[in-house]
């Protein structure tokens, strides 16, 4: 075939512009891939440059302080230009080949080929917006005659639905929420010292729980962004910066994250106090065992003993709750204490610093209220003071002193000063000893003295000068520290307010629960107590808290045993019950009178009496148990029958569980308790009132403390003392020490009776009678009568008043307190539960045989059979 | 249709008609084998060892798919770039027979070749599925039901001979068919029963989803191997030509799954999310496998499918018109 010249020359041409467009391309890929990893220089901000300031571009490129990036860039617009030319330059003449009328049918072809290349791309793009997800687990295939039809299977679970109450509540949230997935590796089982195989194991599975989960929640549409932290990835550091420069408050929170926890966080503008917009951040936190918990127990038993994974799940409600009420105030709980040093930044033996870290880091806000003052002035008498007041009172006090030294030091240095002066000047010495006549009393200055004189007086100048100088320095950072107490005018109105029953009821009506420790016996084995009749309220607090009750706010009291050594019984003061404990009572809490000791202390007790130095701090205790150890008789049992578990033994069992033990939480032990019982004066109600016990080997005593005549030991009541067979009658454990009682709040504290009685006196004066009383009655408001309905009030005591005291708490006792915050404040979702089916990796029993015959017949048989199939064929085929 | 029957069968019977067929199912099942013991192993383990969907066992793994990558290549190489190697595509192309039918037929012979692959993994099923089976007992529409096993006689006759063979074959195989279908009536209408009471000890939806994604991404990657076939010469080019278009859909779930690329902390990124829609085995590791039936994958596995064998028919016919 005769090539001409001018296809030739076209051939050629076809070439070079076909290499230029190669060559472009890779030009533009290597000045690309140069350039991306310049330190210093974003490739992506100078390409966006290019885009909108196509003058920066000669200046780039002509930039030669980092001539590397210069040739990077360089190449990639030489590189780009050369392949857009090229591309441009195929198209024309491809174009130019379509016209062509010998093309007809390919250019039909291209045509239909750039169709379906375009169609295949929309369809994708558009797909990759608008699909649906069909979850296929827990289904079976049926058949509907005469279509095949999927429905619900009765044997397995959906994973992947989301409940319908969910998603019609999740359908409502408006604005953006951010979802951080945060794992800093602390197990989920974190009572265990050292994590094990199952703790790893399971944060693991609950990692990609939480993946899914969030997952199903990005379906509902782009309000949903998710973030997944692990601290041992690399670019860890640099999502947290990013956290922090866009959410600070949340940044914080991931920060002060004691485990492996999920955040819901939200913003929104609200009006700020100058009328301006501001930015309100609203963050929840879930912690991975809020939403599946380790059942460490069960998965060690599992399969004959042989071990899985079991995982309790929580229910997804919790999870969702969480997303809805990001921005749900947060429960106040106030501590009423009677001093500053028991408070939660009291003394670090006594504080309740541990509680207040717990409960803050688990969404709480914590109020100290010291419910005694006075303490330097005597006996101290009924108080309602905030931590800040007393501090406030503190540094005004100290500033006082401060001013009075000054003002002291003040007159002395001007008396110094004069005198310096005088000795100093020209006075003669006869105007000297005139002068200074009164100083002198009798005696005369010579010129000798003068001297003397100023030699001492100078030094003492100056030393004077410099302690008023430190002096000052001091006042004004006490000065500071006082203007630093927020709230300053609200203070100066709670330090006005002088009836501290109204004082306290103004504190409580700001706040949601109240914890009242009472810690007493603090070590029976020295006789080291905080005497109980320290903590009784007054009549105007009691009746603060019994309106607080009566709005069917709980209370959570921690009463310790109220036997004191003979020393103190010795000093005067009111004993039994207080107006707080009798509340209890009429709810049917009743407080036992003696002191729980163990057999273990029988050692540290006998020390004790031979050497002072035998304090018993090494004594350990049996765990409490959440069930009551059977086999027991106790006085006034209560009837299992026909009750629920009580909620919080139920969940802190799952909670035990977690950590190995069903019963028991190994760390939460508890020195010297005191006996609850539940008496059911207003009904037994649906579930049993006790969930915590001591030990069996215990006994209750009523003089738990040696002395050099006496050391505590089991001496059961005879049969002849009035005791016998009470309540209060010395008897082996075990004994309840914890209660939680739900139950309406009693007639007699809702019903005020003060409107019939000034009603009655206004009628007539002093008498009484029925008329009198029922036309008393028709004086009182009509909607004095429509209370609504009785409000539902919980509340929980244990006999321990130490339990929470401690800078730290032990997560045993972190678990605990929590366990009961949430039940009291009716915070049911919180709780750890079991009630769902547990979660465990799936089983399959084969026997060693069978077993052996699968893997092997698996890896071997079945590819030796194609191999025998195919040789038998092959050879069939050459044969033939 | 008889031509395009003859067709088909012609193609399917040449996968046994040399060393490839066999040799790729052999590789195939020995993959298969390998990870089907290391689920096994999970699935008997003891402690806080195991593993939640079986199937992702066997076809979440990054062994798994790179098995997978080479197969469908291996299928398609030789389909018509064999034919143009060796001249008989003119022959083909100018038989009475469309050339769109012709590349329906044969990637309708390679797809049962492909399906044919999977058939022994219903073998894993029964340990998969902790399968109990109660066996009530021989029955007259049970004896019906079990006569279907002529199906197969009859296929693999019908396939594989010629002459008179072919109607024992045929007969065989609507022997068996009436059978199987009076067996179900039987048992369904008389007898009241079911052939034989399975019951699973683990979901068996999981894996049911995990074989539709399974064949959905076959064909997709059969259809791009057949179409690049078409337009070399040479059967070894167009594997490994096919192997580096099939990359795009399995590069970035190969890095994921084989832990070299960590997907980012935000799993909304824009980047992950486009690599996440291409990737292959992503889809069936984190979806189908799971139970989870993504319309978004199973569009563009059909797209895919369509586009490919579309591309197909307009490369045979541009080499008609050159």
């Amino acid at each position: 075939m005769v090539i001409t010249k001018r296809r030739r020359r076209g051939s050629w041409l076809l070439f070079g512009i076909r290499a230029l467009g190669v060559t472009g391309l890779f030009a533009f890929l290597l000045g690309a891939l140069g350039a991306r990893r310049t330190p210093g220089h974003s490739l992506r901000g100078t390409l966006t440059d290019f885009a909108t300031n196509p003058q920066a571009i000669p200046t780039a490129l002509f930039n030669t302080t980092d001539r590397f990036y210069t040739v990077c860039l360089w190449l990639i617009v030489l590189g780009a230009v050369c392949a857009i030319l090229a591309g441009l330059a195929l198209f024309i003449g491809g174009l130019g080949r379509l016209a062509g009328r010998r093309n007809v049918a390919g250019t039909n072809a291209v045509l239909q080929t750039a169709l379906a290349v375009v169609l295949l791309v929309g369809v994708n793009a558009w797909s990759f917006h608008h699909y649906k997800r069909f979850d296929w687990t827990g289904r079976k295939l049926t058949w509907d005659w005469p279509y095949p039809r999927l429905a619900a299977s009765e044997r397995f679970e959906p994973q992947f639905t989301l409940p319908d109450a969910v998603v019609a509540d999740l359908k409502q949230l408006r604005g953006e929420t951010k979802v951080v997935v945060y794992q800093r590796h602390k197990t989920p089982g974190q009572f265990a010292d050292k994590p094990d195989a199952y703790d790893y194991a399971a944060e693991r599975k609950i990692v990609e729980k939480v993946r899914d989960l969030v997952g199903l929640f990005r379906e509902f549409g782009p309000q949903f962004s998710v973030q997944v932290l692990d601290v041992e990835d690399e670019g860890f550091t640099r999502a947290m910066k990013d956290i922090e420069r866009n959410n600070p408050q949340l940044a914080k929170a991931i920060d002060a994250a004691p485990v492996n926890s999920i955040f819901f966080q939200s913003t929104r503008a609200v009006p700020g106090p100058d009328g301006k917009p501001v930015n309100r951040e609203s963050i929840q936190r879930l912690s991975f065992s809020d939403f599946y918990q380790l059942d460490k127990s069960a998965s060690k038993a599992a399969d004959g003993g042989r071990g899985n994974l079991v995982l309790l799940p929580q229910g997804i409600g919790s999870f969702a709750r969480r997303v809805l009420a990001i921005e749900e105030k947060k429960p106040k709980i106030a501590l009423g204490t009677i001093h500053e040093y028991l408070t939660s930044q009291g003394q670090e033996e006594l504080t309740l610093a541990g509680l207040r870290k717990s409960l803050e880091q688990n969404g709480f806000e914590v109020v100290d209220i010291v419910l005694k003052k006075g303490w330097n002035e005597g006996e101290p008498v009924a108080g309602a003071v905030t931590l800040n007041e007393t501090q406030y009172e503190r540094l005004e006090e100290e500033l006082a002193d401060y001013d009075a030294v000054l003002q002291i030091n003040k007159q002395e240095l001007k008396f110094m000063s004069g005198l310096v002066e005088k000795l100093k000047s020209n006075m003669t010495l006869d105007e000297l000893n005139r002068e200074l006549k009164p100083i002198l009393r009798g005696q005369r200055l010579d010129e000798t003295a003068r001297k003397r004189n100023i030699a001492n007086l100078e030094p003492q100048l100056e030393m004077l000068r410099e302690y008023m100088s430190l002096q000052e320095k001091e006042r004004n950072e006490t000065l500071k520290q006082l203007e630093a107490i927020p709230g300053q005018e609200r203070l100066a109105e709670q330090r006005r307010q002088t009836d501290t029953a109204a004082k306290f009821r103004k504190l409580l009506a700001d706040c949601d629960m109240v914890i009242l420790p009472r810690m007493t016996v603090r070590n029976a084995v020295t006789g080291e107590v905080i005497p109980a009749w320290l903590h009784r309220l007054d009549d105007g607090q009691t009746l603060a808290l019994r309106d607080f009750m009566a709005a069917g706010k709980p209370v959570f009291g921690l009463f310790g045993p109220v036997n004191e050594p003979t020393s103190e019984r010795r000093r005067p003061g009111p004993r039994g019950p207080d107006g707080i404990e009798v509340l209890f009572n009429q709810l049917g809490v009743v407080f036992g009178g003696q002191t729980i000791l163990f057999n273990s202390e029988l050692k540290a007790f006998s020390q004790r009496r031979v050497s002072l130095l035998a304090t018993g701090a090494e004594v350990e205790v049996p765990p409490a148990l959440f069930e009551r150890p059977k086999g027991r008789a106790d006085v006034e049992a209560d009837d299992p029958t026909g009750q629920k578990p009580n909620a919080i033994a139920r969940s802190l069992k799952v909670v035990a569980a977690a950590a190995g033990s069903a019963d028991k939480l190994e760390k939460l032990k508890l020195r010297h308790p005191r006996p609850v019982y539940f008496v059911p004066v207003r009904g037994p109600g649906d579930s049993a009132a006790e969930f915590l016990f001591a030990d069996a080997d215990s006994w209750n005593e009523a003089d738990p403390f040696p002395n050099r005549d006496k050391t505590p030991r089991y001496e059961p009541t005879k049969p002849d003392s009035p005791l016998y067979g009470t309540r209060d009658a010395e008897t082996r454990g075990p004994f309840p020490i914890g209660v939680a009682v739900e139950t309406t709040v009693p007639a007699a504290w809702r019903d005020d009776p003060q409107p019939q009685a000034a009603a009655a006196a206004l009628l007539a004066g002093s008498a009484t009678g029925a008329a009198v009383a029922i036309a008393a009655q028709s004086l009182i408001p009509a909607d004095d009568y429509a209370r609504g309905p009785i409000p539902r009030l919980r509340v929980a005591a244990v006999g321990h008043g130490g339990l929470f005291t401690g800078p730290e708490l032990s997560p045993a006792k972190e678990q605990f307190l929590l366990t009961a915050c949430n039940w009291l404040l009716a915070r049911d979702e919180r709780l750890a539960r079991d009630d769902h089916p547990a979660w465990h990796y799936p089983r399959v029993s084969l026997s060693g045989r069978r077993l052996g015959l699968w893997r092997d017949g698996a890896v071997i048989a079945l590819p030796a059979a194609v191999a025998f199939l195919g040789s038998l064929v092959l050879l069939v085929r050459k044969y033939r | 249709m008889r031509t395009s029957l003859s067709l088909i069968r012609r193609e399917f019977a040449a996968y046994f008609l040399g060393p490839l067929g066999y040799v790729a199912l052999a590789l195939f099942l020995l993959g298969g084998g390998v990870l089907f013991r290391f689920t096994v192993d999970l699935l008997t383990a003891e402690g806080a060892k195991g593993i939640e969907y079986p199937m992702q066992g066997l076809v979440g793994n990054v062994g798994f798919w790179l098995v997978f990558w080479v197969i469908p290549p291996l299928l398609t190489m030789r389909l018509f770039a064999e034919e143009r190697a060796t001249g008989t595509l003119e022959m083909l192309l100018t038989a009475p027979i469309q050339d769109s039918r012709v590349v329906i037929c044969k990637y309708l012979a390679c797809l049962l070749f492909y399906i044919l692959l999977w058939l022994p993994t219903l073998l894993f099923l029964p340990v998969l599925l902790d399968l109990h089976f109660a066996w009530p007992g021989w029955s007259i529409g049970r004896a019906l039901v079990a006569g279907s096993l002529a199906i197969p006689v009859g296929l693999v006759i019908l396939t594989f001979s010629i002459g008179s063979w072919r109607p024992i074959g045929s007969t065989l195989f609507f022997a068996g068919l009436a059978s199987w279908v009076a067996g179900i009536v039987y048992l369904r209408l008389v007898e009241k029963s079911v052939f034989c009471p399975i019951t699973p000890g683990i979901d068996p939806m999981p894996a049911a989803a995990a074989y539709v994604g399974l064949f959905g991404s076959g064909a997709m990657f059969l259809a791009l191997g057949l179409w690049v076939s078409s337009l070399v010469k040479n059967p070894i080019v167009a594997a490994l030509v096919a192997l580096a278009v099939n990359l795009a859909f399995i590069l970035g779930g190969l890095l994921v799954l084989g832990g070299f690329y960590v997907p980012p902390a935000d799993t909304g990124d824009a980047g992950f999310r486009v690599m996440s829609f291409l990737s292959v085995p992503l889809h069936v590791s984190q979806d189908f496998a799971r139970g989870i039936i993504d319309t978004r994958h199973l569009l563009l596995y059909g797209s895919v499918t369509l586009a490919g064998l579309f591309l197909t028919v307009r490369s045979l016919e541009r080499r008609r018109w050159q």
